[in-house]
């Protein structure tokens, strides 16, 4: 399964061994929800299996849950016509005769049923009385397309009745259709995904080889539905970004773009409140909030056992007014019905108080799921709000770090700096202006009674020192870069022990940007970080540079040791060096209002780092502006040789190690 | 000039090839196919069966009669016909019409006394059934039955059945030494004795299962299954199947007695069946209408031989290998009938439990009446977790925490405290087992664990230390290689982060600490995994078969009963004898779709012996639920706590709990457990008598001294003869509460 974003770790596999831990008795699937870090956090049930419902259907593909009148609608595809059952018994039946292969079905308001005929190619309305009143084929209006079918297999019907078709194999979206079935457009298309490996193959194949391949076109929406705010969603199988779709008015896409999602989604249910229920193909069951936030999944595919829960091929989801979900299992032909628990109901509690805004009162909920499960995101999130409303900054700065939401951990820091400015503002200024006085009675102690000789004493021979003099001699790379380079090559100014201390530096720079980035700017999890990698990322690119420059300008006359690459390549790094840590250590007390200053100091710094290296370049190997330029490309393509070279060496060396690792184990368990 | 260049052709060149390489295996490779396995069964089709109509009631004689049952034997084919001279009911091993939509081979096994699987030349399937033509049979009458010996003709496989009588019961064996396998080309796979006795169509009752608690199967209902049921008596050998990964669901629940049954008619007639020889080599197999055959039968299946997947190479080549010596057992089916007020599962269940009684495995409990309940309470102490160089230690609850924890709920009148301590073992839980020592300084210096341990068992509040000597975490210290068990095929039985040790290691182990143990007068000890698993291990020059590996577990218990409690999760019976307190018992069954029913078999069993306590409700989701099925099925509460807020424990082995503070859960603790302990209070100590459903929803159980519990699991009130059962609530009646 293919989850963007979420990973769910091997420790789950581990724990299916150690005893003492049958927390599984009952339901055959676990639940999980989105803890810290986008981990897949196990959690209490949310869903349990109640039921199965059995019915006299064949590749049946869509139901429908009518709120009005209990009746559960199935579009029994196999035997061409749509029962109603409810209470677990088929009523009825309507459409034999009808109907050629009904795929998707959809009640509107007024109890009218519409249902999408693949086998007819068009879309057929019955009254409550079961009779047909409408029957559209396939649009005659020029903006439809010549060339395109229409072949609808699901739909879906507004509160103004116009009705949403999603025809297969439709590139251009969804079908718009009026009441009485006269095209509107085209809306909800979905983009095609490039991959690099379709990248590659364009490049090289031949006209005839990309003939052979299927045509990149975008997938069309596997299913859709009109939620109770009137908007239509659809879900596309297929998609790893954007696979569930929110569509306005005016057909754009407003559901939020980082939804974690799977590639398989198959149908998508919409509650009153607005909660949506995605059911993915492989028998997951995805739950989200309004706003796109993922809850809840749970569930699983029967492969090996029959156990009550699992699905074989789900197509279908709904979900009635007491919140049971309804899931049509094509393969075995039945209805699975889910109920919630107490916790998903508490849940579902604190989720409406959320979207509501009513933030304060739903503290008291959030608290109590937090009982349930310390890692809930979303309830760290919502307590978070809520002490921000009540002016508690300090509580929801806490809370937001926890939600990992860096905006609003941002907007409440924002608050708190506000206020401790305000309060300290005339303390401060008041230190500054002592400060500057202290600083001028010193001065004219000094020119005095000389104060400061003994200090500057120390300073002088301090810095007379030939480590710190070398160290000091970085900062001329600021106003003379030229000048320093020569100085560098001709007169010795560094040594490789101060360059040294130099690239320590730097890897501690890297491991503070980790550590001592204010959380709101920060990228990365310090919980995630092994040592090892830093100083990988931090030490391999450097190395690669000096050692492939080191050679390339050998071979290409140029003037500069190894020694010289070595030492001048750090210093041409001095600007990063000296400006990185102070904005690591600033970005604590700034807010993302102020994201620029932060930014751009460090373009700044690592920009004409960059610069300075390439000018390095130029004047420790003695090259005219041409040379450079060559140089600089040649020593990035050798970089990229010797990591090729590398790797192939590391895996022929694997293979002997391995060969060698097996005959001594073999040998030790026969000894 | 040209030498400068040699190096930087030959790295071209590498450069070259490497590109093609990789683009050509971007560009090329489709992706997977998946691979199906098809395996072919190639079966005997049987002679064309004799009329089976001729089988009549007159063709059956009476072999044996005692004051409870009469026994009639058909010579022909073996079948049985068993009166129950209480009830005058009469069960058939047989089908009494034969069923023309069953195909030959089926109609063969229906009807047979003994179906054998075979394998020819290592490959070839094969089965045959006693019944067929193809089989020589020699009957001796003895006293209280007959001893049948059955010659399957082609496979030259030969084994005597003996069925007896004995007082209620009958049994059905086929010693080990009887059985002989004439043509070396042909081995014994597996034998069924008698599958369809009780066997139905489509009539009034149900087959019983021990799936998990226990479930039902009703005979009168069509099935959704397409399956039938087949479980493991005592789970998978991993020994002979290698270690087979079980994906990210779940695992269905373990079968820990090797029961079965049938009733026919509710309370008027029906039989408990019992694996007594070779339980630990045989399969539960259950079929209801419509799977395959339209009967509804239940049946043990006795494994002799098992086919194994050996690995030739790397690559994940196998190669299947059958089982080169016989599996050795006397195979034993007790059928134990019973009548009237007794055939029900809760019969059955009693039944049963008298047999466990009568053998000394269980023992009648003496307990205070009126005593509050027991509440199981776990600890993590500590867990670890990889650091930037080294693993880091994640403290979770100290020594000190937790007495204040302890103290804290013994204040709130939860008294009657059974607590287990889980990772105090230096390093914390993962990696702890199996050596366990020393104590993980973080959370308390070895005196302090000593005392806390001694203090409170002075309260009688024994503190249960976690062990576990089967499953060695992959990083623990205390064994080396030669310790891991080896499955047949010559791998190590490993987990990704497991390793399952060898009993002979297991047993060295876990003596040498019991022993240490008692020299720090610890004298409970939980242990983990070892209730649940029975490997065979294959060293070697050290092999052990799946019964010689429960005899020397047993042993090992037993030779430290006397000075140790011990505290299993979810044993197998043949653990029960030195089992003190029975941890996560399960409260349901594993959901299959053939099951129509939940049953608390299991705590029936137990109840009156032995204090049960289910799984851990700080992970329910239904909290109100969870407590009426406590209430329901007699079970204690558990919960597993810690000080510290457990996102601490999100990059450890324990990321499975993910509450667990008890600052959070203390009040929630506290009234789970009143809740519970307001019911069954009562009735501590006290075996069950019977259980009814009233009707969906609402359950009636009535315990030995005359205390009743009504159980209400819909949303609405009930009423029952003048008494009001609240919704999701329970009510006591009888004894000296009303």
């Amino acid at each position: 399964m293919k989850i963007k974003n979420i990973t769910i770790s091997a420790i789950v596999l581990v724990l299916l061994l150690l005893s003492g831990t049958s927390v599984f008795a009952g339901v055959p699937y676990h639940t999980y929800t989105r803890g810290l870090n986008n981990r897949a956090v196990r959690t209490q049930t949310v869903f349990e299996p109640l039921d199965v419902i059995n019915l006299p259907i064949n590749e049946a593909e869509d139901i429908f849950y009518d709120r009005q009148t209990g009746i559960l609608y199935v579009a029994d595809t196999g035997n061409s016509r749509i029962l109603l059952v409810k209470n677990d018994e088929v009523l009825s039946s309507l459409g034999e005769g009808v109907l050629d292969r009904p795929t998707g079905l959809f009640l509107d308001d007024q109890g009218k049923l519409y249902v999408a005929d693949q086998g007819k190619s068009s879309v057929i309305v019955f009254n409550p009385q079961g009779e047909v009143v409408n029957e559209f084929g396939r649009p005659t209006e020029p903006l439809f397309g010549r060339d395109n079918d229409f072949v609808p297999m699901k739909l879906a019907v507004d509160k103004r009745g116009n009705i949403y078709v999603v025809s297969e194999g439709s590139v251009d979206g969804v079908v718009q259709l009026s009441h009485r079935g006269s095209f509107l457009g085209y809306i909800g298309s979905n983009r095609t995904e490039l991959t690099f490996r379709m990248l590659l193959r364009r490049l090289v194949f031949t006209e005839e080889q990309r003939e052979q391949l299927f045509k990149k076109v975008p997938p069309s929406p596997t299913n859709i539905t009109v939620g109770a705010d009137g908007l239509v969603y659809t879900v596309t199988e297929g998609l790893t970004s954007q696979a569930i779709k929110r569509l306005n008015i005016a057909g754009t896409n407003i559901f939020p773009d980082k939804t974690i999602s799977t590639n398989a989604m198959t149908d998508i249910a919409i509650d009153e409140k607005g909660n949506i229920f995605a059911l993915d193909r492989q028998g997951y069951i995805l739950v989200y909030d309004s706003f796109g936030n993922l809850l809840f999944m749970f569930g699983g595919r029967d492969t090996v056992y029959e156990r009550l829960g699992l699905l074989r091929n789900p197509v279908a989801i709904d979900i009635n007014d007491s919140g049971y979900l309804y899931v049509l299992d094509k393969e075995r032909s039945v209805i699975n019905v889910y109920r919630p628990t107490e916790f998903f109901r508490h849940v579902m509690e604190g989720v409406d108080l959320y979207k509501q805004g009513l933030y304060t009162e739903g503290h008291a909920v959030w608290n109590d799921i937090l009982r349930m499960n310390s890692s809930f995101i979303l309830a760290h999130r919502a307590i978070a709000k809520s002490y921000f409303r009540q002016g508690n900054y300090e509580q929801a700065l806490a809370s937001f770090r926890l939600a990992e939401d860096k905006q609003s951990y941002s907007d409440a820091y924002w608050q708190i700096r506000n206020f401790w400015i305000q309060r300290n503002m005339s303390y401060v200024l008041l230190f500054i202006l002592i400060f500057i006085l202290i600083r001028l009675i010193l001065r004219m102690c000094d020119k005095k009674f000389g104060i400061y000789n003994y200090p500057k004493d120390i300073y002088k021979r301090f810095s007379a020192m030939k480590l710190i003099r070398e160290l000091r001699f970085a900062l001329r790379f600021f106003k003379h870069p030229l000048d320093a380079f020569y100085d560098l090559k001709v007169s010795k100014s560094a040594s490789v022990l101060s360059a040294s201390l130099l690239y320590l530096w730097l890897l501690i720079i890297e491991i503070s940007r980790i550590y001592i980035t204010g959380f709101s700017f920060s990228t990365v999890n310090p919980e995630d970080v092994n040592l090892m990698q830093v100083v990988l990322t931090t030490f391999v690119p450097l190395a690669l540079f000096v050692g492939s420059n080191h050679l390339v300008s050998t071979i290409s006359d140029g003037e500069g040791t190894f020694k010289d690459v070595y030492i001048a390549t750090i210093y041409s790094l001095t600007p990063y060096l000296v400006l990185a840590m102070p904005a690591f250590i600033i970005s604590n007390i700034l807010t993302l209002n102020e994201v620029f200053l932060f930014n751009f100091t460090l373009i700044i710094a690592g920009g004409w780092s960059l610069m300075l290296l390439c000018i390095m370049i130029k004047e420790i190997h003695n090259y005219t502006f041409k040379e450079t330029m060559r140089n600089i490309g040649v020593t990035i393509f050798g970089a990229v040789v010797i990591v090729i070279v590398v790797f192939i060496l590391f895996i022929l060396s694997r293979q002997v190690v391995d060969f060698v690792g097996s005959i001594i184990e073999e040998v030790s368990i026969r000894a | 000039m040209h030498k400068r260049f040699l190096p930087v052709i030959a790295i071209a060149i590498i450069l070259l090839l490497g590109t093609i390489f990789i683009v050509q295996y971007v560009l090329f490779t489709d992706s997977d196919v998946i691979n199906e396995d098809l395996v072919e069964d190639i079966t005997d089709s049987a002679d064309e069966a004799e009329d089976i109509a001729q089988i009549r009631k007159d063709h059956y004689e009476r072999v044996a009669e005692n004051a409870h049952l009469i026994l009639y034997m058909n010579p022909k084919s073996l079948s049985l016909r068993i009166q129950n001279k209480t009830t005058g009911f009469e069960w058939h091993s047989a089908p009494v019409e034969p069923d023309e939509t069953m195909n030959p081979r089926w109609q063969e096994f229906s009807r047979s006394a003994l179906t054998i699987e075979y394998l020819e030349g290592g490959s070839r399937r094969g089965q045959i059934s006693s019944s067929a033509e193809a089989t020589f049979v020699e009957i001796d009458m003895v006293d209280s039955g007959f001893i049948a010996n059955v010659l399957f003709e082609e496979p030259r496989i030969e084994l005597t059945l003996h069925v007896l009588l004995e007082e209620d019961t009958l049994t059905v064996e086929i010693p080990d030494n009887s059985i002989r396998e004439e043509n070396a080309d042909f081995s014994l796979q597996t034998v069924y004795v008698y599958p369809f006795l009780g066997a139905t169509k489509d009539a009034p009752g149900y087959m019983f299962i021990p799936d998990g608690s226990g479930a039902l199967i009703r005979t009168d209902e069509k099935t959704l299954a397409t399956q039938p049921f087949s479980g493991r008596i005592f789970g998978n050998d991993d020994g002979i199947s290698g270690v087979k990964m079980t994906g990210e669901l779940p695992q269905p629940e373990n079968i820990t007695i090797p029961v079965f049954g049938i009733i026919r008619e509710q309370h008027e007639s029906g039989f408990v069946a019992v694996v007594e020889g070779g339980s630990k080599y045989s399969e539960i197999v259950a079929y209801p209408s419509g799977v395959t055959t339209p009967f509804n039968w239940v049946t043990s299946r006795f494994i002799y031989r098992e086919v194994y997947s050996k690995p030739l190479d790397r690559k994940g080549n196998v190669i299947n290998v059958n089982q080169e010596n016989r599996n050795t057992f006397d195979a034993l089916i007790r059928y134990a009938f019973l009548s009237d007020e007794d055939a029900d599962y809760v019969g059955m269940a009693l039944r049963y439990r008298q047999m466990l009684l009568n053998q000394g495995i269980l023992r009648e409990a003496n307990v205070e009446q009126n005593e509050s309940i027991p509440v199981r309470i776990e600890f993590l102490a500590a867990e670890n977790k990889q650091g930037l160089l080294f693993n880091n230690i994640v403290p979770m609850t100290t020594v000190g925490q937790m007495r204040s924890i302890l103290y804290d709920l013994w204040n709130h009148h939860l008294q009657q405290l059974i607590v287990v301590v889980r990772g105090w073992s230096q390093g914390g839980a993962t990696g702890a087992s199996p050596s366990h020592f020393p104590f993980e300084r973080s959370t308390g210096s070895k005196d302090e664990w000593l005392d806390f341990v001694s203090d409170f068992g002075q309260k009688r509040i024994p503190v249960y230390l976690f062990t576990d000597y089967l499953a060695a975490h992959t990083e623990g210290r205390g064994f080396s290689k030669a310790d891991i068990a080896q499955s047949i095929s010559g791998q190590f039985i490993s987990y990704p982060f497991l390793h399952l040790l060898n009993p002979f290691a297991t047993d060295r182990i876990f003596r040498e600490q019991m022993k240490r143990f008692k020299e720090y007068d610890i004298s409970n000890i939980a242990v983990a995994t070892i209730g649940e698993r029975l490997i065979s291990s294959h060293d070697e020059g050290k092999i052990s078969s799946r019964a010689n590996t429960a005899n020397i577990y047993a042993n090992m218990f037993s030779d430290f009963s006397e000075s140790i409690r011990f505290a299993l999760y979810n044993p197998n019976v043949y653990l029960w004898n030195i089992t003190f307190q029975y941890l996560d018992i399960p409260m349901d069954s594993s959901g299959f779709l053939m099951e129509s029913d939940n049953v608390p078999f299991l705590q029936i069993v137990l109840r009156g012996s032995m204090d049960y306590f289910g799984s851990f409700i700080n992970f329910k989701g239904n909290r109100t639920q969870e407590i009426l099925r406590h209430i329901d099925y007699g079970s204690y509460p558990s919960f597993i706590l810690t000080h510290d807020d457990p996102v601490k424990l999100l990059d450890t082995g324990s990321a499975w709990i993910y509450t667990s503070q008890y600052e959070v859960l203390r009040d929630e603790i506290k009234s789970v457990y009143t809740k519970i302990n307001d019911a069954l209070k009562y009735v501590r100590g006290e075996s069950f008598i019977s259980r009814d459903t009233l009707t969906e929803g609402i359950v009636k159980n009535t315990y030995t001294n005359g205390v009743s519990i009504f159980i209400n699991y819909t949303d609405e009130n009930f009423t029952y003869m003048d008494i009001v059962i609240p919704a999701q609530d329970f009510v006591v009646i009888g004894g000296n509460q009303n």
